[in-house]
């Protein structure tokens, strides 16, 4: 067999005898690409509303499988596909034990307290905050579990992707840094992102071997100043744009009622649509900037990865995303989630070669059941 | 693709599983599975059709198949030729994608065949789950339900209480319940609200309205809203409602997959309303019930139905208080009054005493005088009867005279004095007639009209208090002081008990700056009625002028406190309101 023949992938180099006991090895740089399917994502889309819909919804688990296996399969390493292992089952499974453990509970708890505490008695404060603390302490849980299943769920090759560590731990760093982000004033969050960065990525695997992190929170401050500032001088900015359009009545410092007219209005709606794109494009330099400094701290088998996200691009993706499933009402957000998975594939390369033969299959054991957590609360692990 | 001597092969790539490194193999189709050699010819396996799982639903027209053996999973063949789906479908057709939906929609149908069969079990079967969740709450949380509901429509509505209203309430709620073959404890609770409702909330307590009882016509129709309200506390509704909300919610939840949205709450409400509709049903049963056997007329149910829905109050909604819109009492329909019209009477005594009757009423303070356009309807009413009466005998002096006075009350002064004059025409010697068109001269500013008459009203009744003191009322107008005050003495002479009299002379002497006098007056007036809510509110007004804060703080709230009786109430209750604020204290 030549290099010529090997349709599945143009950049791999196969040993010439293609036995299992080859003398010399060439290593070549492995290649990541999109292969867009056929078929698109439309049909399967437009399919799974009605199936769901026809079924209560309880064709959402099936649904939402079908489309991350079509997406998984369309990301290419060396030319050969992503492999997604969940069940729509397994995802039901998930929800069903998240949903008589956690959901149901917590209704039927929400609605005791709020009827039986008086309204104005301070067990009933203590008791709405714990009531809103507990979802968030589950949020980093759901965050943990959600990946490890997907991660356990993907093969290349045959060989099983992993999570490793425990969620708790990482649900607690996840709870702890929130409550700080309001005491900084915000001036915590690149710091807790590459914290949750590493936490997460330093017990990924592929196969037997980990992932490494070692990113660190400077270069993203180098940036983030400015969406810090931006924020602060576009709010302060807007509102003195948004009175002077409308006029402040002296007296009172009250916008005058009379100043409202239908110029005025769609001059100050101009304004603040002008200041929330202007602020999507600091906040856009700022993470397409984290997505790449992450993929160049991110390593594997002694390489690392390159992403090439441009600001141009990721506003229009995010914002034509936003608009997707906004307008579909949710029903075309598998386009949506494509087009993200693609967006990064496109942009993403490993850095140098990776000897496959040296990575083993991955020894953990498998979930039983999939992400119900993140499902009941609407977060999804990048 | 290379062609072997008989058998169509396809390169593909093998991965063994225990490394990520891949082996090139030649795959060929043969009859129990799919046969794997090496480039080179020799055998490696043969995988079985039944075993082979694709990584994605195959399409015939695949561009490529991934595939791998079960039940391990971990060796994996890919194959990027497109011939090799087709033929791969043609011998494994559980790998394609209609069956593998097939598959994944199983348990979906079956989860909603047996929903169905439950919602449809639960209709034909009448059995209510809620309900009898609700049957088996113990009372202590019961009770803690219904005390929240209160305290939280407390907050902005206060409880009026007085010893009379209390005892009053106590007495209607014992008769209808000891009537009851089942006794309950139940207390019953009038908020401070406009609104006219009432609810039943948990724990067997009842909330009426201010504004219920004073839009009320009779005891007995309060007594039929309570015996609803009772009705409701019997079946348990208050607390089935709060207990279905929270079972439909969930069902909801799950239905959606934890993300509940709109569409589901518009369901909820529909399917509430349809079990709020047969709750309304049985509550009224319960009342016609009570009502019979606590021997009170159930004409006040349709009574006040047909009130609610003559005038609905449709700015005033009130607050929503969620999961109660089941528990409050919904819009009368033609049907439920049909059907309490339908009962066959029985012997009824009503509802309250006069005097419970009021201590109910004024437990929130005075009733509000009615509203004009209330006034103006029933003057418009009087007009009608009277002009048909006029058609039949147009010399009737009685019909003029009683059409006169309402156009009087419509503020109509010309049609009225046209009328006085045809009555005076046919009774030339009615002292009244006289004195009433004075005061319609009076009212339209021709002050020599209204002397002349109230002059000829007293040439024929020398005694006529009401045109003696029209004639004063008129002078005071036209600043005739002393005319206006030699009639007021000579009226307060006549009848030392003509309260009116000194409030109108204090006002003659304020306009003449004699504020002892006045005083004087105006006590007097309050010593003969102590409910003169104009007299209270002008000798406020004195007071502050003279410097005794406290005295006309006083005065001010006494004269809020005072009832509607003259026609200066409305005047004496906005000027004390005003006047309040103004000293930057509360009514009360």
């Amino acid at each position: 067999m030549s290099l010529a023949e090997s349709t599945t992938s143009p950049t791999r180099i196969v040993s010439a005898e293609g036995s299992a006991v080859a003398a010399t090895r060439v290593m070549q740089v492995p290649a990541i690409s999109w292969v867009h399917p056929p078929e698109g994502f439309l049909g399967l889309s437009l399919l799974n509303g009605v199936l769901r819909i026809l079924t209560l919804g309880v064709y959402h688990f099936w649904g939402k499988t079908e489309v991350r296996q079509r997406i998984w399969s369309a990301v290419r390493i060396d030319g050969e596909p992503l492999d997604y292992r969940g069940t729509g089952g397994e995802l039901f499974r998930g929800f069903l034990i998240v949903f008589f453990l956690i959901l149901l509970p917590m209704l039927a708890i929400g609605f005791a307290g709020a009827l039986l505490l008086s309204p104005t008695s301070p067990a009933r404060g203590l008791f709405e905050t714990a009531f809103y603390t507990v979802p968030l302490a589950l949020t980093g849980i759901g965050i943990h579990r959600a990946r490890r299943y997907r991660l356990s769920r993907t093969r290349w090759r045959g060989i099983r992707g992993g999570q490793s560590g425990r969620s708790w731990r990482f649900a607690w760093l996840y709870l702890w840094t929130m409550v700080l982000i309001p005491i900084t004033l915000g001036w915590i969050v690149p710091w807790r992102t590459v914290r949750l960065q590493k936490a997460l990525f330093d017990d990924t695997r592929f196969g037997d071997k980990a992932f490494t992190f070692s990113g660190s929170a400077g270069p993203l401050y180098r940036r983030y100043w400015l969406v810090w500032l931006s924020a602060i001088v576009l709010l302060i900015g807007t509102l003195v744009a948004v009175f002077a359009i409308i006029g402040l009545d002296t007296r009172t410092g009250v916008p005058r009622p009379a100043g409202l007219t239908g110029k005025s209005t769609a001059m100050s709606v101009g304004v603040v649509f002008f200041a929330l794109f202007l602020f999507a494009i600091i906040r856009a330099w700022y993470t397409t900037r984290v997505l790449n400094y992450f993929a160049s701290q991110t390593q594997f088998q002694g390489t690392a990865f390159t992403l090439a996200a441009r600001v141009g691009s990721f506003v229009w993706l995010t914002a034509s995303n936003y608009l997707i499933r906004v307008l579909s009402l949710g029903f075309l957000s598998p386009i949506a989630e494509a087009r993200s998975t693609r967006y990064i594939v496109d942009r993403l390369a490993i850095d140098g070669p990776v000897a496959w033969s040296e990575i083993g299959q991955n020894p953990d054991a498998l979930l039983k059941s999939g992400e119900g957590l993140a499902e009941a609360f609407n977060v999804d692990a990048f | 693709m290379s062609t072997h001597s008989d058998v169509t092969s396809f390169a593909g790539s093998l991965g063994d599983g225990r490394s990520a490194e891949a082996k090139p193999v030649e795959a060929s189709f043969a009859d129990t599975g799919l046969e794997l050699r090496t480039p080179e010819g020799s055998a490696i396996a043969l995988w079985p059709y039944a075993l082979l799982r694709s990584a994605v639903p195959l399409h015939a027209k695949a561009a490529d198949v991934l595939l791998s053996l079960e039940p391990e999973g971990s060796q994996t063949l890919f194959v990027a030729d497109p011939a090799f789906a087709g033929q791969l479908l043609a011998r494994a057709p559980a790998l394609s994608a209609l069956r593998h939906r097939w598959r994944g929609l199983r348990p979906g149908l079956a989860v909603t065949a047996a929903v169905l069969a439950l919602v449809l079990g639960i209709r034909f079967l009448e059995v209510d789950p809620a309900q009898a969740v609700a049957r088996n709450l113990p009372q202590k949380s019961r009770e803690a339900l219904g005390r929240n509901v209160v305290t939280a429509l407390a907050k902005d509505h206060k409880a009026c209480e007085t010893p009379a209203s209390r005892a009053a309430l106590d007495r209607l709620t014992q008769r209808l319940t000891t009537a009851s073959p089942n006794p309950m404890q139940v207390r019953v609770a009038l908020l401070d609200w406009r609104l006219v409702n009432a609810l039943a909330v948990p724990g067997g307590q009842i909330v009426l309205t201010r504004g219920l009882v004073q839009a009320a016509g009779s005891p007995d129709e309060v007594a039929a809203v309570l015996a609803h309200e009772l009705g409701h506390a019997l079946e348990l509704h208050p607390e089935t409602g709060i207990v279905r909300a929270m079972g439909l919610s969930a069902a909801a939840q799950l239905m959606f997959a934890g993300s509940a949205g709109s569409v589901s709450n518009v369901g909820l409400v529909l399917t509430q309303l349809r079990y709020s509709r047969i709750a309304e049903r049985e509550a009224d049963a319960h009342a016609l019930r009570m009502l019979k056997a606590a021997g009170i007329s159930s004409k006040g149910f349709g009574d006040f139905f047909e009130r609610l829905e003559g005038k609905r109050p449709a700015s005033d909604t009130g607050k929503s208080i969620p999961g109660l819109d089941l528990i409050s009492t919904h819009p009368a329909t033609a049907e439920r009054i049909a059907m309490v019209r339908a009962q066959a009477a029985y012997p009824a005594t009503p509802a309250l005493s006069a005097e419970d009757w009021k201590a109910l009423r004024e437990a929130c303070g005075p009733v509000p005088a009615p509203r004009p356009a209330d006034a103006d309807a029933a003057a418009d009413r009087e007009i009608a009867e009277a002009t048909k009466a006029l058609e039949k005998n147009s010399s009737d002096a009685a019909a003029l005279q009683r059409r006169a006075r309402a156009y009087a009350k419509k503020r109509q002064h010309d049609q009225a004095v046209a009328d006085f004059s045809k009555a005076i025409q046919l009774k030339p010697n009615d002292a009244t007639l006289r004195f009433l068109r004075g005061q319609a001269h009076h009212n339209l500013r021709r002050h020599e009209d209204a002397l002349r008459d109230y002059d000829e009203a007293l040439k024929l009744e020398p005694a006529h208090l009401g045109a003696r003191n029209g004639r004063a009322n008129t002078n005071r107008a036209m600043k005739r002081y002393e005319a206006a005050l030699t009639d007021y003495d000579e009226l307060i002479r006549y009848n030392p008990k003509f309260v009116a009299g000194y409030f109108n002379r204090a006002l003659v002497q304020i306009d003449l700056n004699k504020p002892d006098d006045a005083m004087r007056d105006l006590n007097e007036a309050i010593v003969l009625d102590k409910e003169y809510a104009g007299a209270y509110a002008q000798r406020g007004l004195l007071h502050e002028k003279l410097g005794a804060r406290e005295l006309a703080i006083a005065d001010f709230r006494a004269a809020l406190a005072a009832p509607s009786k003259f026609d200066s109430t409305t005047w004496a209750h906005n000027t004390a309101r005003t006047r309040l604020a103004a000293l930057g204290v509360e009514a009360r």
